[in-house]
């Protein structure tokens, strides 16, 4: 019953919800704080009738005071030592710079390289070169607020939007090719153009897709896109992965050529209708996709401000502050202090 | 008022500090200066490159549809297996120390999909917790649960995101659809070589899984007739004309367990033996969870750590002596308390021990 209570006690306060100690042994100090109220004996100066001396207010003040002071001192001593903390606190900053999305293809052609024949050094499967460019436009432009979606058969978000570039650098570094050979760029799209829903538009918003394919969009998902795209005003940048046997974006179709056969031509014809800036780089080089990244890191944008979590915010240094007082005021009654018998 | 009463106290406490008492005044007088140099150097966070207790973790989630069977109740409200374990994972990044790492990583199918790879867990905390937050069951890639195969796949990338790297695996160990059990994976490693937790969700009841439409609103539940109920990979047992004759269907029943349907492949309930079965096999450890706190002191307890150097706060290592300074200083003024008699004497009896230690001739 009594645990109960204690229980619902720190419910009520919201410990663990809210806020939390780091070690709960050094509390174990608390009870020293009696002592001070406990204890008698200090230094005196026998009188011969203490019933003559006057009762000195101010002395009996100053006892207490001196007292609390050393209850104080442990009592915040005790909590310091046990590191209070807040739990998950936002903390406001300002973003300069474009918001950025970079939206990977994963399915499994990535781990194919751009040409077919050729030495170890030429064969670099294309997502090693997706990872090294797109570390490259990470590692650039340190105001951009940076973010990331893989997706292969369904998208992934790996890194928010937010200007933890290192974190980025990590979610690049884990992704692997080797998902189903299917790829669904709409989905990846979507999920990364509903991460700007958020952030009111205070300038440049790009979406940069990496792929080394297309795939068929039906109409209502089409149409669907293109609302996104407007309503988020987001522009496009498609760094086309495109391997030797695969169709360049660049030549029109000959004529008689059926356009379902060429689902990146298709992607390509659809993107040009989605009424926002799109370009598109072809890239059957490693070097070529340098293009693209040097276009993407001059976007600018308004300042805009925005909230971020941060980890646990540590409160024990109030305390330790609190334990200087109470040793301040310690330090100045000693000075008050008789110590030696003067008439 | 300046000279009548702040001037005489002024020169009262100046002239009480630099009055010379008696030996216990003096002790008393160090005391309070060693406290007091001891907390002023505290107020300037002093903090410095030591070993450190730290904890590192691969956090993988289940995102297999079975998980979004909500079987938890947090304060009235029922919540889904999978945001439980969301919401125990974002506790747990919360309770980590500053210099732990943490990689994250999502399961279905057959294998663990890795997000992300090891980051510091403070400088990192917002994009880790909005990356757990924003894990759903439509990340999934395939529709299958092998279980199995999900925790030795993460258990085999572990040791390759870190030295120290621990696994904790949220899932309800729901196998779909059911497995062949002549055709199950062994686990390469050694029991123990990595180690961590296997965190059981949901009830031991079985409850009926959820449809979700787009909105994640329950369209509905998955019924008997809609799910596989039997293995269908691998070769028949038998295929003895006997065998058929007694009803097997080598071409239509499933090779898995049995020829016999399974009755509710289309319910979900933690399946406790599988995962106990796993954790014996691998050496992690398999816990019940029944709310989202726990699994930070099971993330921070004794045998998950790993120590590594890194910037560690020194205001308890002052703080400590000033503490052991203002109990000296309690002891010394209330030296004419009868309690203190025995104290005393007691001091008297070490001195005259540290004495007799110095000159042992004597």
């Amino acid at each position: 019953m009594w645990s109960d209570r204690v229980q619902t006690l720190l419910l009520a306060l919201g410990l663990g919800e809210h806020w939390g100690l780091a070690q709960a042994w050094p509390l174990m100090l608390l009870p020293l704080a009696v002592l001070p109220w406990l204890f008698t004996g200090q230094l005196n100066f026998p009188h011969p009738a203490l019933q003559r001396l006057p009762e000195d207010p101010l002395s009996t003040w100053l006892d207490r005071v001196w007292k609390m002071a050393l209850s104080v001192f442990i009592l915040a001593l005790s909590l310091a030592l046990s590191g209070p903390y807040l739990k998950s606190q936002y903390v406001e900053k300002v973003g300069r710079g474009a918001h950025v999305m970079i939206v990977l293809d994963r399915s499994a052609s990535m781990n194919e390289s751009f040409v077919k024949k050729g030495d170890a050094l030429a064969r670099v499967p294309k997502m090693e070169v997706a990872r090294s460019v797109l570390k490259k436009l990470v590692a650039q432009g340190k105001d951009d607020l940076m973010g990331m979606v893989t997706f292969s058969t369904s998208p992934i978000l790996a890194a928010p939007l937010g200007n933890d570039r290192a974190f980025v650098q990590a979610a690049l570094d884990a992704t692997e090719a080797g998902g189903m050979g299917f790829t669904a760029v709409a989905r990846g799209l979507g999920m990364a153009l509903d991460y700007f829903d958020d952030q009111p538009v205070t300038g440049a918003r790009a979406m940069v897709l990496v792929s080394d394919g297309g795939a068929h969009l039906d109409g209502k998902t089409q149409d669907m896109l293109r609302a996104m795209f407007m309503r988020q005003q987001a522009s496009l940048y498609w760094i086309y992965l495109r391997s030797e046997s695969g169709v360049s974006l660049k030549q029109s179709l000959a004529e008689g050529e059926n356009i379902d056969a060429y689902p990146e031509y298709a992607l390509h014809e659809y993107f040009q209708t989605l009424n926002v800036p799109y370009r598109v780089y072809e890239a059957e080089n490693p070097e070529a996709v340098m293009a693209a990244v040097r276009d993407i890191s001059k976007l600018k944008n308004k300042p805009t401000r925005y909230l971020e979590p941060v980890s646990r915010r540590d409160l024990s240094q109030y305390a330790y502050g609190l334990a200087w007082l109470a040793a301040a005021v310690l330090m100045a009654m000693f000075g008050l202090e008789l110590k030696r018998w003067q008439s | 008022m300046w000279r009548h009463v702040v001037k005489p106290w002024v020169r009262h406490l100046v002239s009480g500090w630099s009055m010379a008492g008696n030996s216990q005044a003096d002790w008393r007088k160090r005391c309070l200066i060693l406290i007091l140099l001891l907390l002023t150097l505290v107020l300037f966070k002093p903090h410095w490159r030591l070993p450190n207790r730290v904890y590192d973790w691969y956090f993988v989630v289940d995102i297999t549809q079975s998980m979004n069977v909500p079987d938890y109740q947090v304060a009235g409200k029922s919540m889904s297996r999978l945001q439980m374990a969301k919401q125990s994972i974002r506790k747990t990044l919360s309770a980590l120390p500053c210099g732990s790492q943490v990689a994250l990583g999502m399961f279905t199918e057959r294998n663990v999909v890795n997000v992300v790879e090891p980051v510091e867990v403070c400088s990192h905390f917002a994009a880790l917790d909005q990356t757990v937050a924003s894990m759903d069951w439509r990340m999934a890639w395939a529709a299958d649960s092998f279980i199995s195969h999900g925790v030795y796949h993460a258990l085999e990338q572990a040791p390759q995101l870190g030295k120290q790297m621990r696994v904790m695996f949220f899932t309800d160990g729901q196998q779909a659809p059911p497995a062949n059990p002549k055709y199950m994976p062994s686990y390469a490693g050694k029991p123990g070589d990595v180690q961590g937790y296997l965190v059981g969700m949901g009830k031991p009841t079985p409850s009926k899984i959820p449809k979700l439409d787009e909105k994640n609103a329950v369209a509905g539940y998955w019924e008997q007739e809609e799910v596989q109920r039997f293995g269908n990979f691998g070769m028949a047992e038998t295929l003895s004309v006997l065998a058929m004759e007694q009803g097997q269907h080598d071409r239509n029943a499933g090779h898995g367990p049995g020829n016999a349907l399974l009755e509710n492949a289309h319910l979900s309930a933690l399946d406790a033996q599988n995962l106990q079965r796993l954790a014996n096999t691998t050496g992690l450890h398999f816990v019940r969870l029944d709310a989202a706190a726990q699994s930070s002191d099971w993330a921070t307890g004794l045998g998950m750590t790993a120590w590594r150097w890194a910037e560690t706060d020194l205001r308890p290592w002052l703080a400590w002596p000033a503490c052991v300074a203002w109990g000296v200083y309690l002891a010394l003024t209330f030296a004419g308390h009868p309690w203190s008699g025995a104290g005393w004497r007691a001091w008297a009896g070490v001195r005259q021990w540290g004495r007799a230690l110095r000159r042992p001739g004597k």
